[in-house]
């Protein structure tokens, strides 16, 4: 069963939380999750232009559930800033991977599917391909939705990868307030 | 000798680091247990006499004790333990001390950073297992970061909401050697930046608005009255626009009960008249409270007609339960200093006059008016009681269930810090430990532990604590059978199926004895207010007093839980007898 969003179901509000790099940043953060019922929430994780620092990205359901989640992300201690992405322009990016069963026969349709949606397939075995391909959630529903009659083997989808269109790099004093930083400024090494 | 051993000589180890980081917080006393993995630490507190070490028989009262310790004192309460079971029989008291906001910081032993995560002896994912009841952990895995961690973590538990922060330091960061720097900068945490509610025109302008336009205002009093040092303000705030005052059970102190604007507690078993008054207000106005359902009643019924300003310092509980027409998430004081003044004097006498007529047919059911004069002693009574004959100068300190509602309802408190119980938490057990801790922040007051007999044979293993270190409280035990409060629900809402609640408690007295406590039990109205005289004189020692009272009665009003505010269950007027 490939969990695919339904085409009524609103674009999911995006939030970006840029925090401290620390081993229990990801158990917090799922943590409150949890204790805070957080629901259909989707999470990335991924590193920064900063050594010390990560950014996170969460997928939610409606608005309402991301203001919930922007008062709770500014509890957590290591995360630096907050970011509410419902109203700028972004760029937003899924990961997908997916086998395909493919014959001989299926594989040139594929490739031509793969072109139209700027997908691209990155491994041949005998009776499978599997199909790489980024972009927000319309394009790889869409993608999806025209590779399922051949059959989808295995695949995996990340959340959303987010960045701000416009010229202001929001992290950039980011770093300089981290535990690490503060640490170093702190107690200068001896 | 070489150079090396020399200068390694000259560094401390994490150990000492961590008692000089103590001494520069300014701690005086310290709550604990020992236990393998904290036995360096141990083995140095030896030398480091100024700080006081109360050892207690359970880590879950050496929580409670350092969060009475807390709350009386205004400063960080700190404890003590081990690894594995030393850690885990925290999670209680660090709950207690989220739940109300209480600062407190848990130092617990941790096996050596070479065998985390190998099962190794008494370890446990402390981390893990505390985050959702911590304000902030943290697990110390280099000797140098240490000083700094402490530092930060004394910051973290009494800047902004105030909580618990536990850090976890394992056995060879203990024993590891560092030349400590303590960090002279103050901590600033990004956490801080940017998150209040600037105050600015638009606020003051807004806030006016709601005010000057309110006929029905009510004021929610919260926990964060006293906290942020409003007392005076809110007072001052409350008389110039002659506005009512509602108050929480963590707010009680924070506005003085008898004040002719003085509504009481609201809630569950708040008085009615205070929740008629919530439900028919056009304006409440939420100060360092935070809406918890125990308050509200029925969200979705809650005070319908109201417009609601809420003020708080955690900006996560601005509109978490109730959506509002003006969020200030601030520190209360703050706020109040800068609002009130820019706004006109109001005065609101025909809604003081309203509220005067509930409060009059509410007055007429309260079970006081017409005490008994035979059978059973009442709680209600010996509440009263305790209250006339101590003229209410005391601190006391409440466990959970029937006791702490009726203490709540018949003893008014006029000062700040003069009632602490666990109410966020509902911690049974909590009332003897947290005593304790009360009493050792405020040698000077006379403090009162009042717990039921259920909640009282939680931890009475500290009775030995008491003993052992001097502590002179006053421990009352209202003693009536029941885990009341849970028989109570059975009565109402369980069809009087009394399952479990039924209670076999030893005899106190001789219970007291063998710690060698001095004891009174009294079940007879004529013996009760000499016997709470004697044991005030009481002066050596803590001493127990035991009241036997009524088996079957019952808190009112009551609001069912999910129930809409005013439909509470009340006593019917002019008879003792407890509704079915």
């Amino acid at each position: 069963m490939i969990h695919r969003q339904d085409p009524l179901t609103p674009r999911p509000v995006l939030v970006s939380a840029i925090a401290e790099a620390r081993p229990d940043l990801l158990s917090q953060v799922t943590g409150f999750l949890r204790k805070r019922a957080f629901r259909d929430t989707r999470v990335t994780l991924g590193t920064t232009e900063h050594d010390h620092v990560t950014r996170l990205t969460f997928a939610l359901a409606s608005q309402g559930e991301a203001a919930r989640l922007v008062r709770e992300l500014r509890r957590v201690l290591y995360v630096l800033e907050v970011l509410d992405h419902s109203q700028g322009a972004v760029v937003a990016r899924d990961l997908l991977l997916v086998k395909v069963s493919a014959g001989p026969t299926e594989r040139a349709a594929i490739a031509q599917v793969c072109e139209v949606f700027r997908a691209r397939i990155v491994n041949v075995a005998p009776g499978s391909v599997i199909v790489e391909a980024t972009g927000n959630d319309e394009k790889l529903d869409g993608l999806l939705s025209v590779l399922v009659p051949y059959g989808i083997e295995e695949m995996t989808r990340t959340g959303p990868a987010v960045l701000g269109r416009s010229d202001e790099a929001v992290g950039k004093d980011l770093a300089e307030s981290s535990w690490r930083a503060r640490l170093m400024q702190a107690t200068p090494p001896h | 000798m070489n150079q090396k051993t020399n200068s390694l000589r000259l560094m401390k180890t994490g150990a000492e680091i961590l008692w000089d980081c103590l001494e520069r917080e300014g701690v005086e006393v310290v709550f604990g247990y020992p236990g393998g993995a904290i036995l360096p630490t141990y083995d140095e507190m030896t030398r480091h006499p100024t700080i006081r070490h109360v050892l207690t028989r359970h880590e879950q009262g050496a929580t409670h004790m350092a969060d009475g310790y807390a709350r009386a004192s205004g400063k960080v309460g700190v404890v003590l333990a081990t690894s594995g079971p030393g850690a885990t029989n925290l999670v209680t008291g660090l709950g207690t001390a989220m739940m109300d906001s209480s600062p407190i910081v848990c130092l617990t032993g941790q096996v050596p950073t070479t065998a985390l995560g190998s099962d190794a002896f008494q370890e446990t994912d402390t981390v893990g297992i505390s985050q959702p009841v911590v304000k902030h952990n943290y697990l110390v895995t280099d000797v140098d970061e240490l000083a700094f961690t402490l530092k930060e973590a004394f910051h973290v538990a009494r800047s902004g909401r105030p909580g618990p922060v536990l850090v976890d330091i394992p056995k060879d960061i203990q024993l590891a050697r560092s030349s400590e720097t303590w960090p002279e900068p103050p901590i600033s945490l990004p956490i801080q930046r940017g998150k209040a509610t600037p105050i600015d025109r638009d606020c003051v302008e807004r806030f006016g608005e709601l005010l000057t336009a309110a006929e029905r205002p009510v004021i929610l009093a919260g926990h964060g009255v006293a906290m942020s040092g409003s007392v005076d303000t809110l007072r001052a705030f409350a008389e110039r626009h002659d506005i009512p005052v509602a108050i929480t059970l963590l707010g009680k102190g924070g506005f003085p009960e008898t004040h002719p604007l003085c509504l009481g507690m609201m809630g569950m078993h708040g008085g009615a008249a205070v929740n008629q008054a919530i439900q028919h207000a056009d304006l409440l106005l939420a100060l360092g409270m935070r809406f918890d359902d125990r308050v509200t009643g029925k969200l979705a019924s809650y005070a319908p007609h109201a417009k609601k300003i809420h003020i708080d310092i955690d900006p996560a509980e601005i509109g978490k339960n109730v959506p509002v027409e003006l969020g200030i998430a601030c520190d209360l004081r703050e706020a109040l200093d800068t609002l009130v003044p820019a706004i006109p004097a109001t005065t609101h006498s025909p809604w003081r006059d309203q509220i005067r007529a509930w409060q009059g047919e509410a007055d007429e059911r309260d079970i006081l008016r017409q005490p008994p004069s035979e059978g059973p002693l009442l709680a209600a009574e010996v509440i009263d009681a305790l209250c006339r004959v101590t003229g209410g100068q005391c601190i006391n300190v409440t466990d959970v269930g029937q006791h702490q509602m009726w203490e709540a309802q018949y003893f008014p408190h006029d000062h700040p810090g003069t009632l602490v119980t666990s109410g966020g938490m509902g911690t049974m057990g909590f009332a003897l430990p947290a005593a304790l801790g009360v009493k050792m922040a405020r040698p000077d007051q006379e403090v009162w532990a009042i717990a039921g007999d259920g909640g009282f044979q939680m931890t009475m293993a500290e009775l030995a604590t008491a003993v052992q270190e001097g502590i002179a409280i006053k421990i009352v035990i209202v003693n009536n059978g029941y885990l009341g409060m849970v028989r109570q629900w059975q009565e109402f809402f369980y069809e009087q199926r009394y399952s479990a609640t039924p209670l076999l408690s030893p005899d106190f007295c001789r219970i007291a004895e063998a710690y060698g406590i001095p004891s009174v039990r009294v079940s007879q109205r004529d013996q009760l207010t000499a016997a709470i005289a004697s044991v005030q004189a009481h002066a050596e020692g803590p001493i127990l007093l035991e009241l036997v009272v009524e088996q079957h009665d019952v808190v009112f009003p009551m609001v069912p839980a999910g129930s809409d505010l005013d439909t509470m269950i009340r006593r019917p007027k002019a008879t003792t007898e407890a509704a079915p």
